[in-house]
């Protein structure tokens, strides 16, 4: 493993033996199996799209409607003109990219320090950061819960962004990516009289560009998708996270809900992180099939 | 420091001294924030749950009892507890029971490169990054017992409509198929990954032999993906034992509590009715259940896993 950018190549793109013709007509039996396995795995969304397009008095009709025949787009204005709706989106949006900057921050500076440099106790440091990897999320929640409730930050940003800042796998998957940097390259930074934020700021990270990006795209759809500590800590509408406001569309019964506009409230929802996901497929399939963890 | 003639090597090892100092400060002076942080949210939290599930507290009272390790053995005793350990088994058995296995067939399907692999790839891993919160809304709306589309196929199929999120035998198992369309293209992603580590010169070194694919499936691949199929069946019971949104915004744990499953039930007791000991006790437990599993994943993996070399 050379340079920073050979240990990124995303899974997707590597070539193996199979790629030969001679295998090329293996796909004909195995797509027998995939196409109606993928179908399958389509069908909801499918089902969420045609509902989101019908208008009230059909979303009941049997036989159910398979195809959007009239479109009806006003569901999706009518889903963004409920109350407090495009605020919920906000939050999203603002307190996980709030959450991400602050770790590629902290995290760059931390993986620069434990791969980079040396003082002591480096690896009692690491060892420290890595230990919390093991530590979910929700097992902790009673005690910052509390911790937030003493420093009178339930119902604020704080609350959603500031326990999230330090991360552990962040610091981790760029400790890896760090690493690979060819030793000489910071040495003669270094000669030349550069500082350690020069270095990192103008060498490093330009070169482990992939593993920062990787970073970015996984923790910003975990930390948007987020619900259980946004249900906890939020209390007023200006302060909820879309998934917290999905829930609450939800009438308890079922029966008095209007399926049309929560399929178009839940694909609204779903587009921005649909979106990274298809701007950055490589870095993410990269980045889960590595370590399989997320924060 | 002797001074040193200028020119001379001596006159480097200033800077060089100077240079292990600045070391020192950077070092420190860059992990810090992540330390504190992670200090304060993770072990500090930890020590902080441990302290608080040895109190008898309800969060509103000034009074907080220490009770020592009652709150412990009160969830030995607690029928609601129990019942949601046992919940949770089913849970993990199924979810991981059917989604493991399901991921490594469409891996073994995928792995090699054909017209489509991508495409399929990306059709099975879109639903891991749709919020959660998202897809159960979804799935109450495929499930609706009056409308839904399942029911709807279950007609044309000729059999009878099911009560699915209303009942009692059926709901945890909706849940767990959310699960199974959440997760496998993820696993299918870990497990592709893991197919193609595997040396083709086996396979062909097989094919010499005369196996057949079947062979060559339980005599290769099985075992040389096996540190993968540990480490992906680890996850997917960390996932289930954490599974939350799902169960809360489809049932919030009804019909008579049948998905109330540990991580429910620490909802409940915790940020419903504020019995911050017991559910602090409950966290530790919960922590020391996936502590363990992490655990036996490392062990296992170095005493029965087939290594490549």
């Amino acid at each position: 493993m050379g340079a920073p950018s050979d240990v990124i190549a995303a899974p997707w793109d590597q070539v193996d033996d199979a790629g030969k013709p001679k295998k090329q007509r293996r796909w004909s039996w195995r797509l027998l199996i995939l196409v109606p396995l993928g179908v399958v795995f389509l069908m909801p969304f499918w089902w969420m799209i045609v509902t989101s397009l019908l208008p009230n008095n059909q979303v009941f009709d049997y036989p159910p409607h398979l195809f959007p025949t009239h479109p009806q787009w006003q569901d999706f204005a009518k889903a963004w003109s409920q109350p407090d709706f495009p605020r919920y989106m906000f939050n999203s949006i603002f307190v996980s990219v709030a959450i991400v900057i602050g770790q590629l921050i902290t995290s760059s500076l931390a993986a620069y320090s434990v791969a980079r440099v040396r003082f002591t106790g480096r690896r009692f440091v690491y060892w420290l950061i890595l230990a919390t990897l093991m530590i979910p999320g929700q097992v902790t929640f009673i005690p910052v819960f509390l911790l937030m409730k003493q420093l009178n930050w339930i119902d604020t940003y704080q609350a959603l962004i500031v326990p999230f800042i330090g991360s552990a796998f962040a610091t981790f998957w760029l400790v890896q990516s760090f690493r690979q940097v060819p030793q000489v390259i910071l040495d003669a930074a270094q000669m030349d009289g550069a500082g350690h934020l020069w270095v990192l700021w103008r060498v490093v990270i330009p070169l482990c560009k992939p593993a920062l990006i990787s970073v970015a795209f996984l923790n910003l759809v975990f930390h948007y998708n987020d619900f259980f500590w946004p249900l906890i800590v939020t209390q007023t509408n200006s302060m909820r996270t879309i998934p917290v406001g999905l829930s609450y569309l939800v009438a308890s019964d079922g029966s008095g809900t209007l399926w049309n506009i929560l399929m178009a409230s839940s694909l609204i929802a779903i587009i921005p992180t649909l979106i990274l996901f298809l701007l950055g497929q490589r870095f993410f399939v990269q980045g889960t099939s590595t370590t399989g963890l997320k924060d | 420091m002797s001074l040193a003639k200028p020119g001379t090597v001596a006159s480097k090892r200033k800077p060089v001294f100077s240079f292990r100092a600045k070391n020192e400060m950077a070092g420190w002076l860059f992990v810090l924030p992540t330390l504190i942080l992670v200090g304060v949210f993770g072990i500090g939290a930890i020590l902080y749950v441990l302290y608080l599930s040895l109190l008898q507290w309800n969060l509103i009272s000034p009074i907080r009892k220490f009770v020592g390790l009652r709150n412990y053995v009160e969830l030995l005793h607690d029928s609601g507890f129990l019942h949601a350990f046992l919940r949770t088994m089913l849970y993990l058995l199924g979810t991981t029971g059917i989604t493991v296995p399901l991921a490594l067939f469409i891996a073994v399907l995928i792995a090699k490169k054909f017209h489509g692999a991508r495409l399929f790839r990306t059709v099975f891993f879109v639903p891991y990054v749709v919020p959660t919160v998202a897809s159960a809304v979804t799935w109450s709306w495929l499930f609706n017992s009056n409308f839904g589309f399942v029911n709807v196929v279950f007609r044309w199929l000729g059999l009878p409509p099911q009560p699915f999120l209303n009942s009692f035998s059926e709901a945890l198992f909706v849940i767990i198929l959310l699960y199974v369309w959440q997760f496998t293209g993820y696993f299918v992603v870990l497990f592709v990954n893991g197919l193609q580590g595997v040396p083709q010169h086996l396979y062909e070194a097989a094919d010499v032999d005369g196996a057949s694919a079947w062979q060559k499936f339980w005599r290769i691949t099985l075992p040389m993906i096996s540190p993968t199929t540990f480490f992906v069946l680890t996850v997917s019971l960390i996932f289930s034992f954490l599974s939350f949104d799902q169960i809360y915004v489809l049932t919030e744990g009804g019909p008579a509590n049948s998905t109330t499953t540990l991580i429910y039930y620490l909802f409940e007791q915790g940020f419903q009715f504020f019995h911050i000991g017991l559910a602090s006790a409950m966290s530790i437990v919960l922590l020391l259940l996936l502590l363990t599993l992490t655990y036996l994943q490392f062990r296992g993996e170095s005493k029965w896993v087939h290594h490549q070399m």
